[in-house]
């Protein structure tokens, strides 16, 4: 039997014929070639079927429950209080709005380019706004006290003694232990609400990342302030102390927590910070040295930007996560 | 119902309209639950929780519904995840009650010997089995083509995968079905052979 382009175009468009969801003109063109194609007709024969069989066995089902009822039983939950996670408003608006898959026809001018972009980001906007309090309060106080506590501490130590070691020790520590919890346990209703609209998994996570990391960066660039205005130390210098480091734990533990759970992540990032600032030092003194990562250099920002992609490619993979079927 | 009217009526939901969602409820409830029903291995009461779980979302969510997006596509998007997530969650129970996977053996002796009929391939308990065969994944795509009536490439936005994944899945599909069918066919016939006969007198004993 010969197969030529025509019964590769046909063979493409037979699901669909037999479906009946064809349009007009791809229908006509199927049915010309049917009408001169022997084994095209064959395998229409199939998928008719196929699609005959579908319906009755999987398509006959109504259900039990009236329309009325079913009502009374939805209108009930409209008023409904959102899940334990949730401080109340309206969770699945919160999330953002539906991804849009493009149209193949879309012949798009250039003028709407920039509405389109604007929608783009209005999407980014409303999904990282709508993470904000899904979060769980907790990694939002815990996270701040830790920050405030690290600042104060810093702030009574005598200049020598190190105020820097002590914010190069603390910030990436807390930051990291976070973020671990960004994802929460196997209750985490928000996120379960979150990843069944249809916004991708991994832009829910990235916008929960950058919201915890920002919120820890402003806090600790306010304490950073504090201390350089008490000590008149230079700003950027004491910054560039920490801000390195966090970015390089907080992506490891991201990235550790994704892929083999909070505990590990928090556990992992804890013993590597500890076995690089931590030195023993003629038998059992302990150091903490802040110049162990060298503080931000471009090397450590790249490592975090790669550690980053690599928790985001991951994300689908994720058990929790993996809300839409792998391709 | 037309799209424009399902995205007028989305527009009112977002503004809080109760009536307008009871308008798109009484439109999709039944095509939504049938579904759901059938992704939720035949269980009646957990597609009713679901199907509400979906209108909930959408009440909730109208405001943020992108005018360009089919409603339908969207409607059974937001199903397909509250069901994906549903069946996740109970697997991951240990004790979670999983329905019996089909006994495929009794069927067999309802065929007549050597079927090679089209309409006799595809005989109705058979296919039952045959089905049960494919993973829920191939079974989704038949069911949003077949049943529901959704263009390959809205199967593709609901459950957001390309295209040529869907069309690859819906083809996969239809060869394990007649490849599942063909050996039981062929097993069919075997049994009333006389090599088969040995087999008849063995279960007679039994």
């Amino acid at each position: 039997v010969k197969i030529d382009s025509a019964c590769v175009r046909c063979r493409d468009l037979l699901p669909e014929y037999a479906a009946g969801t064809l349009a007009s003109g791809a229908r006509a063109e199927v049915e010309r070639h049917l009408a001169t194609c022997a084994a095209c007709a064959r395998e229409r024969a199939e998928w008719a079927g196929l699609a005959g069989a579908v319906r009755r066995e999987r398509g006959a089902v109504t259900p039990e429950l009236s329309l009325p009822a079913s009502w009374h039983l939805l209108a009930s939950r409209l008023a409904e209080p959102l899940p334990a996670t949730a401080t109340g408003g309206d969770v699945v608006a919160r999330i953002g709005p539906p991804r849009e898959t493009p149209m193949p026809d879309a012949a798009a001018p250039a003028a709407p380019r920039a509405a389109a972009l604007v929608a783009v980001c209005q999407h980014v906007g409303g999904v990282i706004g709508g993470q904000t309090r899904l979060l769980r309060p907790a990694v939002w106080i815990a996270s701040g006290l830790g920050i405030a506590l690290a600042v104060l501490y810093a702030l009574t130590l005598p200049r020598v003694v190190g105020e820097q070691d002590v914010l190069a020790f603390a910030l990436p520590l807390i930051t990291a232990a976070g973020i671990a919890f960004l994802y929460g346990p196997e209750v985490d209703a928000g996120l379960e609400l979150a990843l069944a609209t249809p916004t991708s998994a991994r832009l829910v996570l990235l916008g929960r990342f950058a919201l915890l990391f920002g919120y820890d960066t402003a806090l600790a660039l306010g304490g950073t302030l504090l201390l350089s205005i008490a000590r008149h130390d230079g700003f950027a210098s004491l910054a560039s102390v920490w801000f390195g480091p966090m970015a390089l734990l907080a992506t490891l533990s991201l990235a550790l927590s994704l892929i083999l759970g909070p505990a590990v992540a928090v556990g992992g990032a804890a013993a590597l910070w500890l076995s690089r600032m931590l030195r023993l030092d003629n038998g059992l003194s302990l150091h903490i040295s802040a110049s162990a990562f060298g503080k931000t250099t471009p090397q450590i920002l790249v490592l975090s930007l790669a550690l980053l992609a690599v928790a985001l490619l991951w994300a689908p993979h994720e058990e929790r996560l993996r809300l839409i079927d792998e391709r | 119902m037309r799209s424009d009217v399902e995205r007028a009526l989305l527009g009112r939901i977002a503004a809080g309209d109760q009536h307008a969602l009871r308008c798109l409820y009484a439109a999709y409830r039944s095509r939504l639950w049938s579904y759901l029903y059938k992704q939720l291995d035949d269980d009646a009461g957990w597609a009713e929780e679901l199907t509400q779980d979906v209108f909930l979302a959408v009440w909730r969510s109208a405001a943020t519904y992108r005018a360009e997006a089919q409603p339908a596509t969207w409607l059974f998007r937001i199903a397909h995840n509250l069901a994906a997530n549903a069946r996740r969650a109970r697997d991951r129970r240990p004790t979670g009650e999983r329905l019996d996977a089909d006994d495929d053996g009794a069927e067999r002796d309802d065929l007549p010997a050597g079927a090679s009929h089209e309409d006799t391939v595809l005989d109705r308990l058979t296919l039952a089995a045959a089905l049960g065969q494919l993973s829920p994944r191939h079974r989704e795509v038949l069911d949003l083509a077949f049943v529901q009536g959704f263009r390959l490439d809205e199967v593709a936005a609901i459950l957001d995968v390309p295209v040529g994944t869907v069309k690859s899945r819906i083809s996969y599909a239809r060869r394990a079905l007649h490849a599942h069918l063909a050996a039981q066919t062929r097993e069919a016939r075997d049994s009333i052979q006389p090599a088969g006969m040995a087999r008849e007198d063995c279960r007679e004993d039994r």
